[in-house]
């Protein structure tokens, strides 16, 4: 990177990229307990926080996991963030039939759509991009060391 | 025993007095203080009666066994005419507001800990290139804390939400066991994220552990003025092993270096503290207690502090 030292790569690059996670992680929060009202009204509420709780966890697990394998310079990951907003905003908008919380209905279909927004930005683009090529300048050093190591 | 509201004139009230005898006399005192005594976590926890015509009677002070805030167990006889389960209802629903603050408190916390996480990621990847893999260490560890702490933000955001639209979701999780040895798990990963983000990681648990000589547990639970001021000094010499132990004081003096870390420093501490007291300052508990015909509800509150 001849003009980004680190701290001017996260000055540009790291708000736009925590947007990403944190609107991911709102709008699964707000999503969540809508769906599980909905689609499982018949569950008791001890298993319906229970499965909320878990279920919500491995998803960020997944969130968070794709955003890594971004970071790590592999741009095709950003699908999977993708697929989790559009499933938690298709997933909470029949949710209205059951007059749910206005706001936080509200919040549930906002944090998907500035997600999405968000990840299709100049910026992010831009940062993966960038990843990508720190990823090969890494790939080029291992090989580098690998190299000087063998012949001896 | 002193009086609940001394010098407003309500002390020496006739119905006050009665309603001492009267307690006094239905309740077996030594059982209930003995069962509040064998809970480690509120030895010597005040506690205080408020029958159905309001009159508040402290039954025994606390003593600062347990902690040094004041932790009081208060016992609330259900008003007369009212039916049981609309008690329980009310008990339950007053506090909620301030739950809902106590919840997004916690939520902002752990966000602020998912954001240092990433950083700690973030900066790892993008500096490896200069460093030469070095810092691959850092960001299997960044790894660790910012899924940690991005569970954490979400669980916290989750049960903010709950609380908006259904506030007994979150008394259901509470209760369950799974549950909270799951959050102390993701405070002790997290935890390894602000370690890292100024590359002491693990040590800072370690040395936690040495220069306090606390449990584990006990660390990640919080440290007093003292303890920290010596974990800095501690984490000083690390970083800077040149350092002897009269120069780090000549220049904790002259202002060069920080005397001790801010608790925002050592933050994920407060944070276990804070959901610790939350959980149980407003847990209410409705119970009968045996042989006694009255709806009585049992609430541990704790003042809290940041």
């Amino acid at each position: 990177m001849d003009d980004l030292s680190l701290p001017r790569f996260l000055s540009r690059y790291f708000p736009t990229f925590i947007g990403g996670i944190f609107a991911a992680l709102f709008s699964l929060a707000c999503a969540i307990p809508l769906v599980a009202a909905f689609y499982f009204a018949g569950a008791s509420l001890g298993e319906q926080a229970t499965w909320s709780v878990v279920g919500g966890a491995a998803v960020t697990l997944v969130v968070v996991h794709c955003n890594f394998m971004v970071v790590r310079g592999r741009p095709q990951w950003v699908w999977g963030l993708v697929v989790v907003l559009v499933v938690c905003l298709l997933s909470v908008l029949p949710t209205l039939e059951n007059r749910p919380h206005k706001v936080i209905y509200a919040l549930a279909v906002l944090f998907p759509l500035l997600g999405l927004l968000l990840l299709n930005s100049k910026r992010h683009r831009e940062m993966r991009s960038k990843l990508v090529d720190i990823r090969h300048q890494r790939e080029a050093l291992k090989n580098a060391l690998k190299a000087r190591r063998k012949p001896r | 025993m002193s009086n609940p509201l001394p010098g407003i004139g309500m002390d020496s009230s006739p119905s006050q007095f009665l309603a001492r005898q009267r307690i006094e006399s239905q309740i077996n005192l030594p059982k209930l203080f003995a069962a509040i005594d064998a809970d480690p976590g509120i030895v010597g926890a005040g506690v205080v009666y408020i029958d159905a015509d309001f009159n508040v009677v402290t039954l025994r002070e606390f003593q600062p066994i347990c902690s040094i805030k004041p932790k009081r167990i208060i016992l609330r006889e259900a008003q007369k005419y009212i039916a049981p389960v609309q008690f329980a209802q009310q008990v339950q629903d007053n506090p909620r507001e301030s739950r809902l603050v106590g919840e997004a408190i916690n939520t902002t916390l752990s966000c602020a800990g998912a954001v240092l996480g990433w950083i700690v990621v973030l900066s790892g990847s993008v500096a490896v290139p200069f460093s030469a893999g070095a810092s691959s260490v850092v960001v299997v560890l960044g790894y660790t804390a910012a899924a940690a702490s991005s569970v954490q933000c979400f669980a916290g955001s989750i049960r903010t939400v709950a609380e908006v639209v259904n506030p007994s979701f979150n008394d259901k999780l509470d209760s369950e066991e799974w549950y909270q040895y799951a959050s102390i798990g993701l405070d002790a990963a997290s935890l390894l994220g602000v370690g890292a983000s100024t590359l002491t990681t693990i040590k800072l648990v370690k040395v936690a552990k040495a220069t306090t000589g606390k449990s584990l547990r006990e660390v990640l639970r919080g440290l007093t003025r003292q303890e920290r001021s010596k974990l800095t000094k501690e984490l000083l010499s690390i970083n800077d092993p040149r350092l002897t132990p009269k120069m780090l004081k000549l220049k904790q003096l002259a202002g060069e270096l920080p005397k001790r870390f801010t608790p925002t420093e050592l933050k994920h501490a407060t944070v276990t503290q804070i959901k610790d007291s939350l959980s149980a300052a407003i847990g209410l508990l409705g119970s009968g207690l045996s042989g006694n015909v009255k709806t009585i509800a049992v609430g541990l509150y704790e003042e809290l502090e940041e």
